[in-house]
């Protein structure tokens, strides 16, 4: 082989090889199971010798029977819901306050408020478990402020089990959210405002019209995390309630999924609760780029 | 590169570790460091570690692996799906929580080993507490035969134990009642005098609102399970209907003794404050009182449970462990001597005993030894101290049996979710008035319910 023909082999092979070690572990890790389990989802199995297509069965008794999928979606869409409603303005607020150069020590507590999302749910559930508890701190500092013993219980009553996994996932996200905003926020044009400011714009307008639109983009970004970390919550209430928590009111898609693939081991279900999930994930996004579209026409 | 080169010569000069004859996956840590040796109990350190003792015995390494709960479900899932089995350990404890699962598939496809042969060779088979084979097999549909996967570590009956100092102060004598009725009406008294004494809210035993757990128990007294052997439902069952009825109204309404108590561990901080007075104990769970409060011994007494009707039994069974055989194991005689070994074998008594681990076994003939009878005086007793191992060991003989099915965890979560509306309806009227008919629609709809889903989920290859 002449010196040309090799340079040109070489050339020409050259991009495929570095793309193989990703495409390889791609293919092993990420497709080859991710197109097993759209397969399994369906089927049904039962052990490692037996499985049979049985079409669209999975997925039409999952969203035509299954009472408990239902409870599971209900649930996590509530939390969805709420955590995003309350996550979005509690990190946004704490974004603008500590973006002022008034305040002092704000690196401090940046990384203070930030530091909560280091330590990760599990930890966050192990925590709160014992703040919630009968005689937790939480109960006691409401037993102080009212005078006498008072017991919240907010592990094991049915109608308090979300608003608990709510808190303890605000207390753990808050600052991740934050740290976003206020990136944006630096990106916002100083000479917007001061224009503004010019012309006689209040606070309430500048927000509305300058620092809401300039951060419209990232604000869309957290709104979809937000909404697929909710959608995939699972270690948070499973570490908190210790399972599906009173009257199943814990349950969430991932949870039941869990349930299906490792208590009652139908994985053909559970991959078909696994699809309906991306299912859902994927409705959102589209969503997201409906409406918090990147470019100029949005502001950007 | 040269850290990789330097790793890699590392790794290859290692010495690697022997292998082992026999590999046993644990999530127990107390049972895979009495295995191991590691433990120093009460009553002295194990030594030689069981493995060593066997090891010494048959010539035979172990290893032992201790493995997180929820991690060894998966991986054991795994493997038994894998037709591989390269993974897979000769042997597995398996909690009774996750054995359901574990037992879906035909019985020739269930990744354990049926033990029958092996128990009825032994004659092991008619040495254990029958019942507690119930959880851990299943019937053949065909030949009606039970078929079994695994050994009992423990039996874990279920008794109550009460704050006797403020039962006595308030002048109600608890064990008196032999009904779940008179227990209630006696707990009603207990509260009101509390009520009149400066703590309303103080409730006489701890119940789960949400929960399956006090009310599974109960049913269980009553040879009632949400889904027996056969895989056949009881929702309908009258006894169900009046048992979800009743512990409905044990904690809503006028009546209502009952009060949820802090997760984990944190229900004896409960009883040691006196914010309930009451709570089932199976063994396992009794000497957490003593570890986590204390300030408890000598205010404490444990009674048997009251029953509802004649016929029920005076204790039921809660949690469970048991170890079994992989059907992959190359070498399942062998597998079976180690199981014998670590299970039944009294020098595995003696080590649990060593160990401090009192959890009754379930081999009756052990349950002579004096460490279960001893009268223990963080119990109250006029005698100096109860003897609440001669009491479990009354009940251990007469434990109900529990069996365990895929889809007895989501009965359950249906069952209180059920036992739930009803406290809900209690609440809103005042009492059950009217319940009853409302009740056992809702349970007709939730075995209906759970008849769908086993239907669905059948298979028949």
């Amino acid at each position: 082989m002449n010196r040309d023909r090799w340079w040109r082999l070489q050339t020409r092979a050259a991009p495929y090889l570095f793309v193989s070690p990703f495409l390889v572990i791609f293919c092993v890790f990420m497709l080859y199971p991710l197109s097993r389990s759209l397969v399994l989802s369906f089927e049904k199995t039962i052990g490692p010798r037996h499985s049979a297509f049985v079409g669209l069965s999975n997925y039409r008794y999952l969203l035509g029977h299954d009472r408990l999928f239902g409870l599971a979606l209900l649930n996590t869409a509530a939390y969805t819901v709420a955590f995003l409603a309350l996550q979005i303005p509690m990190s946004l607020g704490l974004a603008l306050l500590l973006n002022s150069r008034r305040i002092l020590f704000r690196d401090l507590f940046r990384f203070s408020f930030f530091s909560s999302y280091l330590v990760g749910q599990v930890f966050v559930g192990v925590i709160f478990f014992q703040l919630f508890g009968p005689d937790g701190l939480i109960n006691h500092a409401v037993s102080i402020v009212a005078g006498h013993r008072v017991v919240i219980p907010w592990l094991s009553s049915p109608n308090l089990v979300l608003p608990s996994v709510l808190i303890a996932s605000l207390w753990l996200a808050t600052g991740y959210g934050m740290v976003y905003f206020l990136a944006a926020l630096q990106s916002v044009d100083p000479e917007l405002y001061e224009a503004a400011e010019m012309d006689g714009a209040g606070n309430w307008q500048r927000f509305v019209h300058i620092t809401l639109p300039g951060i419209r983009p990232m604000l869309g970004y957290v709104v979809l995390v937000g909404a697929i970390g909710g959608f995939q919550l699972f270690e948070l209430p499973f570490v908190l309630l210790q399972g599906a928590g009173p009257n199943a009111r814990g349950l969430t898609v991932v949870m039941y999924l869990f349930v299906m693939g490792f208590n009652t081991g139908d994985l053909g279900y559970a991959s078909a609760i696994g699809w309906m999930l991306v299912v859902i994930l994927l409705a959102l996004t589209f969503i997201k780029f409906r409406f918090f579209r990147f470019g100029p026409e949005s502001g950007n | 590169m040269l850290a990789a080169a330097v790793s890699g010569v590392a790794v290859w000069k290692y010495p690697a570790p022997q292998r082992a004859d026999l590999v046993l996956w644990t999530f127990d840590q107390t049972d895979a460091r009495i295995y191991r040796g590691e433990l120093s109990g009460v009553l002295g350190s194990v030594t030689p570690s069981l493995a060593e003792q066997f090891e010494r015995r048959f010539g035979l390494r172990v290893r032992v692996s201790l493995i997180g709960q929820m991690g060894e479900n998966i991986r054991l899932a795994s493997a038994f799906m894998s037709e591989a089995g390269a993974q897979t350990p000769d042997l597995c404890e398996i909690e009774i929580h996750s054995i359901g699962q574990f037992l879906r598939p035909p019985i020739g496809d269930v990744g354990l080993l049926p033990l029958n042969d092996f128990l009825e060779k032994s004659g092991w088979d008619r040495r254990i507490v029958s019942s507690r084979f119930a959880p851990w097999s299943k019937i053949d549909p065909l030949t009606g035969e039970r078929i079994i996967f695994g050994v009992p570590a423990d039996v874990h009956p279920v008794t109550i134990t009460y704050r006797k100092d403020l039962f006595d102060e308030a002048g109600v004598d608890l064990e008196g009642g032999k009904t779940w009725g008179d227990f209630q009406d006696r707990c009603l008294a207990f509260q009101a005098y509390w009520g009149a004494h400066g703590r309303p809210d103080r409730r006489a035993i701890a119940l789960s609102t949400g929960g399956p757990d006090e009310i599974v128990e109960m049913l269980l007294q009553r040879h009632v399970n949400l889904i027996d052997g056969n895989g056949k439902l009881h929702f309908t069952d009258e006894k169900l209907l009046e048992t979800a009825i009743f512990y409905a109204q044990l904690l809503a309404g006028p009546r209502a003794i009952g009060a949820d108590v802090s997760s984990g561990v944190g229900w004896t901080e409960d009883l040691a404050r006196g914010n309930v007075c009451a709570v089932c104990t199976p063994d396992w769970k009794a000497d957490y009182i003593r570890e986590f409060s204390p300030e408890l011994a000598g205010k404490v007494r444990m009674m048997a449970l009251p029953r509802f009707e004649d016929g029920d039994a005076p204790t039921s069974t809660s949690g469970g462990t048991m170890i079994g055989i992989c059907r992959d194991c190359p070498h399942p005689e062998e597998a079976w001597k180690l199981l014998e070994f670590l299970y039944l074998s009294p020098e595995a008594n003696a080590a649990r005993i060593a160990a401090g681990d009192d959890v009754l076994p379930a081999v009756p003939e052990y349950w002579s030894e004096p460490v279960y009878h001893r009268r223990d005086s963080f119990f109250c007793d006029a005698g100096g101290g109860q003897d609440v191992g001669g009491l479990y060991v009354q009940l251990a003989g007469e434990i109900p049996e529990r069996y365990v099915t895929p889809y007895t965890f989501q009965a359950e979560l249906v069952l209180a979710a059920v036992v739930h509306r009803a406290q809900d309806y209690i609440a809103s009227h005042g009492g059950t008035e009217g319940l009853r008919p409302v009740c056992a629609r809702w349970l007709a709809e939730a075995q209906e319910e759970m008849q769908r889903r086993i239907d669905f989920g059948k298979f028949e290859p």
